[in-house]
């Protein structure tokens, strides 16, 4: 058992440095970018793997009545209460419903950390950040507001640390508008 | 206090002071080591704001324990900060490690070392030239410090590795909780958790036993499968379906007994594995009922730092106010959960607040009534049945005017003036706890939206606990607070409200009712139950939160309502189904959901499935609101209806600044004046809905433009929120002379506090 756990243990170790390194070296010294890609309805998206987490399917979504309808609900992360947003509000894509193999993709960064609901992932890349274009002019606001380029293959890149440093993102609804205060 | 404890008591206060100063001085030296590297918006301004709040609260620690020395060198560096802070000082790295010299300094001194580098004088002296050096010349390479007389000033590397992240997340404010934990407590959890080892141990044993099980089975199935084979051979010679000739068989009674026997010991050997692991399994729970108690009480602290900040500040406030008071904690040593101390610290520092501000009298009036001058402030904790803690705070003030809470009450409409007449103090007092009832002239950072109490309510009701008053005219105020000691014991009714799931914590369900639905009377749009012989409001939980009701099962012959409690209100809330009650355990909903209309967390039940929990206090304004009649389903965000627009009248060009982005990044539309002459010139060409304005400025000042305000016809309506670095009585009371609305002191100047003013007026 103990030998096992320990093979398990050296793969997952090996795994993180294979993650762990070219990012660090790649994104900074070679104006690279390790992202993360996926799709949101019929359109491809990336995210720097920087902001990423991990990739977390999960079972059972619970709604939130009173939630902005960004807010998808939330969901039991192993233990603790992780709250998924969806992206698709914001780029005025068709919000499909739930189906049974959804994933979030979770962005964390300092204390803030949520859920990004992703209808297919795409894998892992890297892509060189002169080759990134600028927002195409047909682009609304609030998506710009989180856009980091358009690769020329026409994957659109996210601002990970846009979306978590918004403070628009954060709910904060409450009758009681002074709680925060004695 | 007894005398003989003083030491020990010094002694504690010192630790406290040590840890709180070296979370400072950490909270300092990382947000220096930042800043350079943040773009020079918004975010570099937030950190320098902090910074400087965190200098400034290392100096108010340190002066209450009586080391002036470090309080000096805080000062000096609070006015290095302050430059920064209006932009006359840059912090570039050589400043930046100046400063990290102080501090290592200042560590120094903390830990009761003498200063090896220089005196503090000197310190101070250095300081002060950085200011004046880098004021005087303009220039980005100051020299300060070459002047700063330590030798360690090379020896503070510059800056850290440039690492993004890092920088994200002090920009971002996290800063790592600590909680002291004695050792002896770890070290019984830490047994604890070795004892779990042999959980691995014996499932590895349960794990042999099966094999040896399943062999044993494997055995006896061979057998019976060679008698079953050869009763089949046996038979087939004859006709078909024919019978089996038993004596062809050979040592059939043998292999019979045999197949028997092992069957029997094989039965015998699972009944013994099923008890053993029934003893593994009550081992294993015990082992873990244990675990979790023991970390639950690693969470368990003294209520002690509470009390002494509480007697500080209670002294401090007497003072600003010119009143005498002295609060006396009893009880110091009871513990509470720590989540539990958080969510209470901002209540307990409004009811003291409220004691000094309201009931304490100024010390002519209490002798004239024949009281002691000094006034008695007592917070008082006794543990209570059921893991309980009550937390009495009490003073020997004016006690509460329960013809003003009338008065008020129906003001905000929250009481008719036909009913108010026939309601007895005890009816009227709860009152208090209500949103918007204040009794207050006029809105001040102590007291005066009438938010403080309903705030303190709902808090205490979110962790399960209950508040109440008592009051005598003339003789003081009690407010009582029960709170669960340990957040554990939590227990929550499920409820079904269209199909969907919901915790309603139990301590505020009065009770569960079923009643046939031709019950329900509607007057006035209203529809109303009766309960325990009073009329009470009764709406739907899915109209009040706004989700789709199943209309097969509400339209259903009987209703089920649950009947909750808050702030001594009743409300009949109607629900699909109750479908159980049991402990849960309240988690928050996540940093991206700060806080949730009608929502106070989740519920994680054993199936792992959440469950949204209830805020009762919450749900019960909105039920309020909603009339009975569904509102619109969940919105996406969006800024006011109406844009106001706000008159920011400022001096300082970063206070402008900062205060017009505050606003509008809330929404509202700015403009601003730099004193009150440019205020007046603006307000007469543009129309405002509100002005908020600084107290000392050139020109024309906050009272004089709020006095000419309000002798003007078409001005004397506007709101005028007064926003001040002075906290006095008579400016205060200058304040409510001249007809402000509402009257802010700076120091306690955060954000949310200035919008819900704002929002309140408006």
């Amino acid at each position: 058992m103990n030998t096992a756990n320990h093979t398990d243990q050296d793969i997952l170790l090996a795994r993180a440095r294979e993650l762990a390194r070219p990012t660090a070296r790649e994104a900074s010294t070679e104006g690279r970018l390790s992202v993360v890609e996926f799709h949101l309805a019929h359109e491809c998206y990336a995210i720097e793997s920087q902001y990423v987490a991990e990739v977390f399917p999960f079972g059972d979504i619970t709604p939130l009545p009173g939630t902005p309808a960004f807010v998808v609900g939330i969901v039991n992360f192993r233990g603790s209460v992780l709250s998924v947003i969806d992206l698709k509000f914001f780029f005025q894509l068709p919000m499909k419903g739930l189906n049974d193999r959804n994933r979030a993709i979770v962005l964390r960064s300092g204390r803030m950390e949520f859920g990004v609901l992703v209808d297919a992932m795409r894998g892992t890349r890297r892509i060189a950040q002169v080759e990134l274009q600028e927002a195409l002019p047909t682009l609304s606001g609030i998506r710009e507001k989180y856009l980091k380029g358009v690769t020329p293959d026409g994957v659109v890149v996210l601002d990970g640390g846009k979306l978590l440093s918004d403070d628009a993102l954060v709910v904060k609804d409450r009758r009681d508008k002074g709680a925060g205060e004695p | 206090m007894a005398q003989a404890n003083d030491n020990d008591v010094l002694k504690s206060i010192m630790a406290t002071f040590k840890a709180e100063a070296e979370e400072h001085i950490q909270a300092i030296s990382e947000g220096l080591t930042a800043l350079p590297r943040l773009p020079p918006s918004g975010a570099r301004a937030e950190l320098v704001e902090r910074i400087y709040r965190d200098t400034h609260s290392l100096k108010g620690a340190a002066r209450s324990v009586g080391l002036e020395a470090i309080e000096a060198v805080c000062q000096a560096l609070e006015d290095v900060f302050a430059a920064v802070k209006k932009g006359e000082l840059t912090v570039v790295d050589s400043l930046g490690a100046a400063v990290q010299t102080v501090l290592e300094e200042i560590r120094r001194l903390v830990e009761g070392r003498k200063t090896v580098a220089a005196s503090t004088s000197q310190i101070v002296a250095a300081l002060k030239a950085a200011v004046g050096s880098q004021h005087a010349a303009a220039s980005p390479v100051p020299g300060p410090d070459a002047e700063l007389p330590s030798p360690r000033a090379g020896a503070v590397p510059a800056t850290a590795p440039t690492e993004t992240a890092e920088s994200d997340a002090i920009s971002h404010g996290s800063r790592v909780e600590t909680v002291r934990v004695p050792v002896a407590r770890l070290e019984a959890l830490l047994r604890l958790a070795e004892e779990l080892l042999r959980v691995e141990l014996m499932s590895a044993q349960r794990s042999a036993e099966t094999v040896t099980l399943l062999e044993m089975h494997e055995t006896w199935a061979k057998r019976w499968k060679g008698l079953a084979s050869a009763m089949e051979s046996s038979g087939r010679g004859t006709d078909p379906g024919g019978t089996v000739d038993f004596e062809d068989i050979p040592d059939l009674e043998e292999r019979l007994a045999d197949a028997g026997q092992e069957l029997s010991a094989f039965h015998g050997a699972l009944k013994a594995f099923s008890s053993r692991l029934d003893a593994d399994r009550r081992w294993t729970c015990s082992i873990l009922d244990h675990l979790l108690a023991s970390a639950k009480e690693v969470l368990m602290l003294d209520f002690y730092p509470m009390g002494q900040m509480l007697t500080r500040m209670a002294a401090e406030l007497a003072h600003a106010e010119h009143k005498q008071a002295v609060l006396n904690v009893h009880g110091n040593h009871i513990q509470i959960d720590k989540r539990v101390l958080d969510e209470m610290k901002d209540p307990l520092i409004h009811l003291v607040r409220n004691c000094v501000g309201h009931g304490i009298e100024p010390a002519e009036t209490r002798r004239r009534a024949g009281k002691p001058e000094c006034g008695s402030i007592t917070v008082s904790l006794s543990r209570q049945d059921g893991n309980k803690v009550e937390i009495c705070v009490e003073d020997d003030g004016a006690g509460i005017d329960c013809v003003r809470v009338k008065a008020a009450a129906i003001k905000t409409g929250l009481l008719q003036t036909s009913e108010s007449g026939s309601l007895g103090d005890a009816e009227v007092l709860p009152l208090i706890f209500r949103s918007g009832v204040s009794t207050s002239p006029i809105i001040t950072s102590l007291s005066g939206r009438g938010l403080g109490l309903a705030i303190v309510s709902d808090k205490v009701e979110t962790l399960g606990g209950r508040v109440s008053v008592d009051s005598t005219p003339g003789q003081g105020t009690r407010i009582r607070l029960l709170l669960p000691a340990t957040l554990a014991t939590f227990r929550g009714t499920l409820v079904r409200a269209g199909d969907r799931s919901f915790v309603m914590p139990t301590a505020s369900v009065e009770r569960a009712v079923r009643f046939p639905a031709d019950q329900i009377h509607s007057a006035e749009n209203r529809e109303t139950i009766a309960f325990a012989g009073q009329s009470i409001s009764f709406v739907r939980l899915a109209d009040v939160l706004g989700i789709p009701a199943r209309p097969s099962v509400e339209k259903k012959s009987h209703v089920t309502a649950l009947v909750v409690r808050s702030a001594g209100h009743y409300i009949g809330l109607g629900v699909s189904e109750v479908f159980g009650e049991q402990e849960i355990l309240v988690r928050s909903l996540g940093p991206q959901l700060a806080s949730v209309r009608n929502i106070s967390g989740a519920a994680m039940l054993g199936s792992g499935a959440l469950v949204p929990i209830l805020n009762v206090a919450d749900l019960m304004r909105s039920a309020i609101e909603s009339d009975g009649t569904p509102r619109p389903a969940e919105s996406a965000p969006g800024g006011p209806a109406a844009v106001k627009s706000l008159l920011v009248v400022e001096d300082s060009v970063t206070s402008r600044v900062l205060l017009k982005n505050i606003l509008q990044s809330s929404g509202y539309e700015v403009m601003t004046a730099v004193d009150g002459l440019d205020a007046l010139t603006a307000l007469r060409t543009t129309h405002f809905d509100l002005v908020v304005s600084d107290v000392e400025m050139p020109r024309m000042n906050g009272f004089e433009l709020t006095t000419r305000l309000r002798q003007d016809t078409a001005f004397k309506d506007i709101p005028v929120v007064l926003v001040t670095a002075r906290e006095s009585r008579e400016d205060k009371e200058r304040g409510i002379d001249c007809g402000a609305n509402a009257y802010i002191v700076k120091s306690s100047f955060d954000q949310t506090n200035l919008l819900s003013v704002i929002e309140g007026l408006l």
